[in-house]
């Protein structure tokens, strides 16, 4: 488990994060927030990433400062925002970067399997041997989800005590890859896998998350099981639709 | 799926094999003939079956043995250091010379040439100390450039290159000024250092140099998964179990002792660090695993046939061949320069 205690962020005249405590334990958890409310420094700070100024963050009751890099990156993946790759490298090279921390010199059958997978999993195969940087935005994004699904080796039976935390993993995705990412996360919460996930799409946080984050202006407003008209209302600003389906079981929020 | 992994992975192999099989062929090719061509021409037969009468066995191990050597080991460290730096930058118009590196180790060593004077050391001692300023110039120029190119875990290239020019601009004025006070040995020794050659290779210069170069190019293949993974990003090398601060720390002080040996020995020689990990990479990909290896085979075969053709085509003087590579070198970065900016790579 990932337990946050009061922690905060300073940037040189700002307050990026301001006294949040929180926690990751199974399932999907999605933070939700307008730009700059620190949705991504969360994301960092409790990825292991960033060590925030003031708090602590614990996985497994440890303080993220005193895991080794190589032991935290068996058990946690992170897909930052940045998709840019420095040299021309092959897709498959990218996805097979992800196992890295697993590897002990040359990269074994079984590595190049969970790569292969990940790679299907995301309908990347056909882009396996096109160079990563001649990509498009969204196929980009695929190959780097494909990358750290193999890090956390997302086909094995049982994933409980891994994290996976993914930065707007959608935002440059088609509706066709979207569904498939909500598929695929839906199945990895089966096998009890932590997935904390940074969106703006509304309906889709509702659609895979059993928690919901609600952030504003640096500090963590709601920790809420499901969300409400008002609650989006209140860290957004504006003012929000919502309709419901006919057996009243889906909720669809129009801006 | 497996099967047709095998079938793709496979032949990648192969190819990768036969590429070092090419590269190091041509590397013992550019060996025998820098061996046995020259103002007084020793054939290939004679050295390899044996036979050399005495006058071709002098020349042969105290006059061009030592010269082929010691480009051999200058061509493949700065080969390495080039691809090393490349993927430290994440950009392939890195070099040591570009960035200033092989400058401000050259300042150093135009400093310990004129003040040396002074201190009446003796032939070993003095290139020790030479070697010695080199590294710690190159290794302040190193970080220097890296603090203003790197900001905020990101590096710009357009920063580094600039900042390389500017470094460069400094050292060679650091060295224009003590060319002006130094007195006619010490200028003679200073030029000769700025244009970089091989001429002075002596036995101690060649040992020297291995004692350094090789074990950092090792050092630095260790490094190559690493700085592969650093491809991604610092944050995401991170993630992925690597410390990248220490990684780079690393790095930097290999090149500095690599680059810095490197000058002391011959001066500065560019391009070759530039030119020779580009050729690799159109060939095998940018994966630096097989890239640092071969970037050394490639960059010693190289430097051997460059020094060859300088000290032969005005025979019997000589050319530095540091001429020779910014020669070739030069047009080639300008056309790099070029094809980055259609691939709409932002500088």
């Amino acid at each position: 488990m990932i337990i946050a205690q009061n922690i905060s962020v300073q940037a040189t005249r700002k307050t990026i994060l301001q006294d949040v405590s929180c926690e990751i334990s199974s399932g999907i958890t999605c933070i939700l927030g307008p730009n700059g409310a620190g949705k991504s420094t969360l994301l960092k700070c409790l990825s292991g990433g960033l060590y925030p100024d003031k708090g602590t963050v614990f996985l497994d009751q440890k303080p993220f400062t005193k895991w080794p890099a190589k032991d935290l990156a068996k058990r946690r993946a992170v897909l930052g925002q940045n998709l840019d790759v420095g040299f021309p490298f092959k897709a498959i090279d990218i996805v097979m970067m992800g196992r890295a921390p697993h590897v002990v010199g040359r990269e074994t059958r079984h590595d190049c399997d969970i790569a292969e997978q990940a790679l299907e999993a995301m309908d990347a195969s056909d882009l396996k041997e096109r160079i990563y940087t001649t990509l498009s935005g969204g196929e980009k994004q695929r190959i780097q989800i494909a990358r750290v699904l193999t890090q956390i080796d997302f086909n094995q039976n049982d994933l409980n005590g891994h994290y996976l935390f993914l930065d707007e993993p959608i935002s440059a995705l088609d509706l066709k890859h979207q569904k498939a990412l909500k598929n695929l996360l839906i199945d990895l919460k089966a096998k009890s896998l932590s997935i904390l996930c940074v969106v703006h799409d509304i309906n889709y946080a509702c659609a895979i998350a059993n928690q919901l984050f609600l952030m504003k202006s640096g500090s963590l407003k709601e920790q809420v099981k499901n969300l409400t008209k008002s609650n989006l209302e209140n860290i957004y600003d504006i003012e929000i639709k919502e309709f419901k389906s006919e057996n009243e079981k889906h909720t669809t929020y129009v801006i | 799926m497996s099967m047709a992994l095998a079938g793709t992975v496979f032949p990648e192999q192969l190819c990768k094999v036969s590429q070092g099989l090419i590269i190091g062929s041509v590397l013992i090719m550019s060996v025998l003939t820098a061996l046995s061509v020259g103002a007084f021409a020793i054939p290939v037969s004679n050295i390899l079956m044996g036979g050399l009468t005495q006058q071709q066995e002098a020349v042969l191990f105290s006059i061009r043995l030592p010269r082929v050597l010691l480009a051999g080991l200058v061509g493949a460290g700065l080969a390495v250091c080039g691809a090393s730096l490349q993927g430290l930058f994440r950009n392939p118009l890195a070099d040591p010379q570009l960035i200033g590196v092989s400058s401000g180790a050259a300042l150093a060593v135009a400093v310990m040439i004129v003040f040396m004077s002074a201190l009446n050391l003796s032939g070993i001692v003095s290139m020790f100390a030479l070697s010695f300023a080199a590294f710690l110039g190159g290794l302040a120029t190193c970080f220097i450039i890296f603090k203003i190119a790197s900001v905020s875990g990101r590096t710009s290239v357009a920063h580094m290159l600039l900042a390389g020019i500017a470094i460069s601009a400094i050292a060679f004025s650091g060295i224009g000024f003590l060319s002006y006070i130094s007195d006619d040995q010490q200028l003679r020794a200073i030029t000769f250092w700025t244009m970089g050659s091989l001429g002075s290779a002596l036995w101690t210069s060649v040992w020297l140099c291995a004692l350094i170069v090789i074990p950092c190019c090792f050092w630095l293949f260790r490094q190559s998964q690493a700085l592969n993974i650093m491809q991604l990003g610092e944050e995401e090398s991170r993630y992925l179990g690597i410390d990248p601060e220490a990684v780079k720390n690393s790095i930097i002080i290999a090149i500095a002792l690599c680059v810095g040996v490197c000058v002391s020995v011959s001066g500065i020689i560019g391009f070759v660090g530039l030119v020779v990990p580009h050729l690799i990479r159109l060939s095998i990909g940018p994966d630096h695993r097989q890239l640092l290896p071969l970037s050394a085979l490639l960059g010693a075969a190289l430097l051997i046939i460059a020094d060859t053709l300088s000290r032969t085509i005005v025979s019997p003087a000589e050319m530095p061949v540091g001429i020779l590579t910014a020669l070739i070198g030069g047009p080639y970065f300008l056309w790099l320069l070029m094809q980055q900016y259609k691939k709409d790579f932002t500088l």
